[in-house]
């Protein structure tokens, strides 16, 4: 099933959420992404989503120099962040569980 | 922290990267580097794990991460033009850096300033925009530029709309306010400098109109309160708002005299004006003669004659004519205790005016 749109809708609750439990930089939280479940998820999407997170104050960033090779970004999430995850946790599990109770044919 | 495998530079990554970094060209150059500081490594690791293959695109690329980021498309005009864009962008940073360290430099807090400084400019760009609209259709012509612009009546709602507008753009909820890239920047400083050099134009019709509008009403209001502003320099009588043009005294037995002499209680000459319309033009088509004290001319001899007024080269031709007065007499009038005068007839001198029968 082609979940990109599905996606749309809740990669900055899932990004949040990667954060929240590690900082990471970009690749990484892909990785963890992928690693979670979410195979179709694009690159280019994840790093967007970070830099708009950052901007709007849910992630803080910083950069890891290296020897060899080029610098790493990090994230981490900050205090707006943690609060921004909470609530779009909260809204996605009781869209969830309506969703889920229309399609068994339940009366909500 | 997760381990990392020590990262090799991969000459494709590197051209992929700037590949994807010729797209965000038109982006300010903080937004640039943001999105392409960790760009490299993570493509390093992405080629590490599923190879130089899996790098796609670089186009397609920029597009997904503009979109997830929130940043609008590209403005693709053709290839060519991305190298203008981006120093366009440049200059556009430049000045802005500049700008923010003039600011740095000055000894007083800018900051607080600009707070209300800020809205206040919104709410007088507005202002700007609807006046000069409303010069511009010529809705103006009539009554002039007024405080609140008329727009054929509808200028107050249009100046709340545009207010509300100009608000959001400046708080960045509407576009181009808010959108980073090259094109939202140029229209939007392109309206703001519009709105500057419009200013002083608007402000200046806007005054000019509204001090004729509060001088007409405060002539108006004298006028009407019987004490209007005389044009010529001379005081002149006027009775009721407009000059006098002639006085018949008549004596106590209602007959008419000539050759009276008026003052007021201050020794004034009460003086009738020889040109009521400050044009040079006389009474239109008349002018008053003074009677002579030697050599100085006195209006305040009554009844005045008068001359006729060539049309043509405006001198007066003819012989100065006392008119008939209104009427033949006039009822005679008596005073409890007081002794009116009476006329008696001299000679006639030479060179008096001829009467008019």
């Amino acid at each position: 099933m082609d979940t990109t749109q599905l996606l749309k809708g809740v990669l900055d609750l899932a990004v949040l959420a990667v954060v929240d439990g590690e900082d990471g930089y970009g690749y990484d939280i892909v990785r963890r992404l992928r690693d979670g479940g979410l195979s179709d998820v694009g690159d280019a999407s994840v790093y967007g989503t970070l830099r708009r997170l950052y901007s709007a104050g849910s992630l803080t960033s910083y950069v890891v120099p290296s020897e060899s090779g080029p610098h790493r970004k990090y994230y981490g999430i900050t205090p707006t962040g943690r609060t921004q995850l909470k609530r779009q946790r909260d809204d996605w599990s009781s869209f969830a569980t309506t969703v889920t109770t229309i399609l068994e044919g339940v009366p909500a | 922290m997760s381990t990392e495998a020590t990262l090799v530079l991969n000459p494709e990554v590197t051209a992929f990267v700037e590949e994807v970094r010729a797209r965000l060209a038109d982006l300010p150059l903080e937004e640039q580097q943001e999105l392409v500081e960790g760009l490299e490594a993570d493509l390093s690791d992405l080629v590490a794990e599923r190879g130089a293959g899996a790098l796609g695109d670089p186009a397609a690329y920029a597009r997904e991460l503009r979109q997830a980021a929130g940043l609008g498309d590209e403005i693709t005009v053709g290839r060519g033009s991305r190298a203008i864009r981006a120093s366009v962008t440049a200059f556009l940073d430049a000045c802005q850096q500049r700008f923010d360290a003039f600011a740095a430099r000055l000894p007083w807090d800018v900051a607080p300033v600009l707070t209300w400084a800020r809205p206040l400019w919104w709410i007088t760009r507005a202002w700007v925009a609807v006046q000069f609209v409303d010069l511009a259709l010529g809705s103006t012509a009539w009554s002039g530029a007024r405080l609140i612009p008329s727009l054929n009546g509808l200028g107050g709602l249009v100046l709340v709309a545009a207010v509300a507008i100009s608000v959001q753009l400046g708080r960045g909820k509407l576009w181009p306010g808010g959108d980073r890239g090259l094109m939202a920047r140029i229209v939007l400083l392109g309206l703001n400098g519009f709105a500057i050099v419009a200013t002083p134009m608007v402000v200046a019709e806007v005054e000019s109109t509204e001090t004729e509008f509060w001088k007409g009403y405060e002539n108006g209001y004298e006028e009407a309160s019987g004490a209007s502003e005389m044009q010529s320099g001379d005081p002149a009588l006027t009775f009721d708002g407009n000059p006098v043009r002639n006085i018949y005294p008549y004596d106590a037995q209602g007959r008419p005299l000539t050759g009276v002499q008026l003052v007021d209680s201050s020794g004034r000459a009460l003086t009738l004006t020889n040109d009521p319309y400050n044009e040079g033009t006389g009474w239109g088509d008349f002018v008053l003669v003074p009677w002579l004290n030697g050599k100085t001319a006195q209006f305040n001899v009554f009844p005045l004659p008068e001359q006729r007024l060539d049309q043509e080269n405006q001198e007066a031709v003819g012989v100065p004519t006392l008119q008939s007065p209104p009427f033949a007499s006039v009822s005679p009038v008596t005073l409890e205790g007081v002794q009116p005068s009476v006329l008696r007839p001299g000679p006639a001198r030479p060179g008096t005016a001829a009467r008019s029968r």
